[in-house]
């Protein structure tokens, strides 16, 4: 043991994760670069260095990266990266109240709680846990698909009937591409760079920063409006915080929980997540998810980084990467001579107690990082507009063209953008769309897979007992809705709108 | 549709772009080899960062600025997207001038231009050499009933239909070497594809599916702890650690196909180039660092030269247009 806490406790080793983490807030905070792309470029990097330092410095940019996606989509309604999506919900209009600082400093606080609660789970039960998250089929992924999008209601605002028009279009565009069991090009229309669907990072960043962009100009241009945000350094007292420990503690059972099942993700966790806050909230502050509350924050931040721990479970027990990143790491990992699998903690025991306590203190530094970036990074909606938008405009381009090289992804950006401003124009709700995009293909693959496998017999969806329970709940948020609605109209009340619950 | 859009972009940012991108294409070139290179080298890898086939490519990066003459660097540009054949075309575009290579890899250029109408072939592009090839391994749960390939074999004959076993996805190399499986023996097998190796193992782990078909590199953790037992190699060749596991080949059924990688160069590249840069990277590969590196990453230096490479890409061409026809998924 104090060999490994001399290991780690290096200077080489502390200013690596330190680095690590730094580099994964900036990659995640700029719109189109991510943090698996700042792990792949640093792996030829780690070559040279020994085994604790160089892993270290990956776990470190993966635990950054998980946060600084929040930075700009409270900022300036630019998602950095997919797993802070739904942090925009409520970060955004957070700050549009001019409570930019208290926005950011609750999602790093968020970040920091669901990173180390996930940590603890790693380190206590990850075998155990390893092993539930194999339990999850074709049958499973599916209803937890199925599930995730019962939310649509939750993220809809007032226009449940328009989310709902929009989801499907969501479930329509993930439709685009390869098909995940034949093999078959569909609606490519004969372009290559459709044959792998839509990119997702790109549409994302047109819907809401492209499309933002459009609207602050047509504002400007029709009415020039001067409307100044001040920023204000809010502190927030640990009391304060602490009030919200359900939320927090909530959020960081589903993350890992989200993070443990190999190929979910975190934009699902963060989605689930939210929904969840806004079921358990009390019905007068239900009302209010959406329109700039803390919860809403803390429920997406705490979240997405809750599931780097339950991530790495699958990673390091079995060998196998739970998503795009964890894979990525996976690579880091094997070219340091680590093996992830059944045989790490027997073999390289040390080496794991090494990583768990990186881990830590990766958290601890990205705690710092956030707490002391707040005051700078805030004041970003003090400048003028007409400085910004150019600004956000080609962070948004050049990060789309950067994720894969690739122009074409520049137009989805566009076009998407365009999508985004006439959308909102006509009051139907962006994350929807977000939503159906991301579960489309998990839906559609294991649905098709649970067919196969079951040769046409979909009872198995229902004698499964987690598929079933998934599927359960998602039927009752869809029907529950419309029994309380006629229930309303017999006793003569006026139904409610915006009361739907998930 | 396109000289709209052209027309958008006039005003639009994306062209300011697009003119940025264009310039550093146009550099001019032409003259003899004697001198070549006389600026970075860069090989497109038509993957995400972080695969094997990018850490492979970046590990010889990182040695080759030794062996290149003059000194210069190479870089590693992804370009994903199409399932390799984005970045695959855009090689295949580009000026043949030596400076813009690329990694490909069996799937864009020997499956995908039946599928796909690539504007590509394995006979239109320059090899430069192949780098790497992993055989696949069928592997079978530890609690299965099939101890051997025999025993496996005898059920799936008896059983037609009723093995399910996942692949890395559909059209892929595992699953097409199962597909000529299927038609050379006349087994019926049900094939479950997921989004790559990981997810296929799990899959099998999880009890969804009896057997999976993944690279040995994919699976050697857990043939290693025991979880998990290999049956047969649809591979050309046996990859360390599993020297017992027998080849298809060995049981009397002529299947071998391997994932390989391996660079290539745009139409009409000047010979003395290729040769300029196929000497280059062989050193490279041959250099200890880069024998290290691919040893941890568990995939297998495997050298052709340009003629040989030609041969193999050839080969799994005309033999994936065959299984593709015999499958259905292409007439």
């Amino acid at each position: 043991m104090e060999q490994v806490l001399a290991q780690v406790f290096e200077v080489q080793t502390l200013v690596l994760v330190f680095a690590g983490v730094f580099l994964g807030v900036v990659f995640s905070a700029i719109p189109g670069l991510t943090a698996t792309m700042g792990i792949a470029l640093l792996i030829p990097y780690t070559f040279s260095l020994p085994q604790v330092p160089a892993i270290s410095m990956l776990l470190g940019i993966y635990i950054g990266g998980m946060y600084g996606g929040s930075i700009t989509a409270i900022l300036i309604r630019t998602p950095g990266t997919p797993s802070a999506a739904a942090t925009l919900l409520d970060g955004y209009p957070m700050a549009a109240k001019g409570q930019a600082g208290k926005a950011l400093n609750y999602a790093t606080m968020g970040s920091f709680v669901g990173g180390i609660i996930s940590c603890i789970v790693l380190i206590l039960i990850a075998p155990q846990l390893a092993a539930f998250g194999l339990k999850f089929g074709p049958a499973e992924f599916f209803a937890l698909a199925v599930f995730g999008l019962s939310i649509v209601g939750t993220i809809s605002g007032k226009n449940v009937v328009k989310g709902l028009m929009v989801a499907a279009v969501g479930l329509m565009i993930a439709t685009v591409g390869m098909d995940p069991i034949g093999g078959v090009a569909r609606f490519t229309f004969g372009s290559v760079n459709l044959t792998s669907g839509v990119s997702f990072i790109p549409a994302l960043i047109g819907l809401f920063a492209v499309s933002q962009v459009i609207r602050e100009i047509e504002e400007k241009a029709t009415e020039g409006i001067k409307k100044k945000i001040k920023y204000q350094r809010e502190r927030i007292s640990l009391r304060e915080t602490f009030s919200y420990w359900k939320e927090f503690l909530r959020a960081s059972a589903i993350g890992t929980f989200i993070g443990i099942i190999p190929g979910t993700g975190t934009s699902i966790a963060t989605f689930l997540s939210y929904n969840e806050s806004k079921r358990f909230a009390k019905p007068e502050r239900r009302k209010e998810y959406g329109t700039g509350i803390p919860e809403g924050v803390i429920a997406t931040e705490t979240s997405n980084n809750a599931v780097t721990g339950g991530a790495l479970i699958p990673l390091l027990t079995l060998g196998i990467p739970g998503d795009v990143v964890t894979a990525v790491i996976l690579g880091g990992l094997l070219i340091q001579g680590v093996t992830p699998g059944p045989l790490l903690f027997q073999n390289n025991g040390p080496l794991v107690y090494s990583l768990f306590i990186t881990l830590i203190i990766a958290n601890i530094f990205m705690l710092l990082i956030g707490l002391f970036a707040v005051r700078f990074v805030g004041k970003i909606v003090d400048v003028p507009k007409n400085i910004l938008l150019p600004i956000v405009v080609t962070l948004c381009f050049i990060g789309s063209y950067s994720l894969s090289n690739n122009l074409f992804d520049v137009w989805v950006a566009l076009v998407f953008g365009i999508i985004g401003y006439l959308l909102e124009k006509f009051n139907y709700p962006l994350p929807p769309l977000i939503l159906g995009i991301i579960l489309g293909p998990i839906i559609e693959s294991n649905l098709r897979r649970t067919i196969i496998e079951s040769s046409g017999d979909l009872t198995v969806l229902f004698t499964r007992p987690i598929s079933a329970v998934f599927l359960g709940i998602a039927i009752v948020s869809f029907i529950y809705p419309l029994i309380k609605d006629f229930w309303r109209r017999t006793k003569g009340k006026d139904s409610l709108e915006e009361d739907i619950p998930a | 549709m396109k000289l709209v859009f052209k027309k958008l972009a006039v005003v639009g940012f994306a062209a300011m772009l697009a003119a940025g991108c264009s310039k550093s294409d146009a550099t001019n070139n032409g003259e003899a080899a004697a001198s070549f290179p006389e600026r970075d080298i860069e090989i497109i890898v038509p993957y995400a960062p972080g695969g094997t086939t990018d850490t492979a490519s970046r590990a010889l990066s990182s040695v080759i600025s030794e062996y290149l003459p003059n000194d210069y660097n190479v870089t590693v540009v992804n370009k994903e997207g199409g399932a390799g054949v984005i970045g695959t075309t855009e090689v295949f575009n580009a000026k043949p001038d030596g400076y813009k290579i690329g990694m490909t890899t069996v799937g864009p250029m020997t499956i995908k231009p039946h599928t796909d109408n690539t504007a590509y072939s394995p006979e239109t592009v320059k090899p430069i050499m192949q780098v790497v090839a992993t055989p696949n391994v069928l592997v079978v749960k530890k609690d299965a009933p099939w101890k051997t390939y025999e025993e496996w074999f005898e059920y799936v004959k008896a059983n037609p239909g009723k093995f399910t076993y996942s692949t890395t996805g559909a059209g892929l190399t595992q699953h097409i070497t199962m597909e000529a499986f299927s038609a050379k023996t006349g087994a019926k097998l049900k094939h479950v594809p997921y989004e790559g190796g990981a997810p296929a193992l799990a899959a099998l782990l999880g009890g969804h599916v009896q057997g999976a078909v993944i690279q040995t590199v994919e699976a050697m953790p857990q043939i290693e702890s025991g979880e998990i037992r290999a049956l047969v190699n649809t591979g050309s060749f046996k990859s360390s650690g599993l020297e017992d596991v027998p080849l298809l080949t060995e049981k009397g059924v002529d299947v071998s196909s391997d994932v390989w990688t391996g660079l290539i160069a745009p139409p009409d590249t000047p010979e003395d180039v290729i040769n300029v840069l196929h000497d280059s990277f062989k050193k490279a590969l041959e250099d200890q660092k880069v024998i290290d590196t691919f040893a941890k990453l568990g995939v297998q230096p495997s050298y052709a030269g340009p003629e040989e490479f030609s041969k193999i890409m050839k080969k799994d061409y005309d033999l994936n247009k065959e299984v593709l026809k015999a499958a259905g998924i292409i007439k």
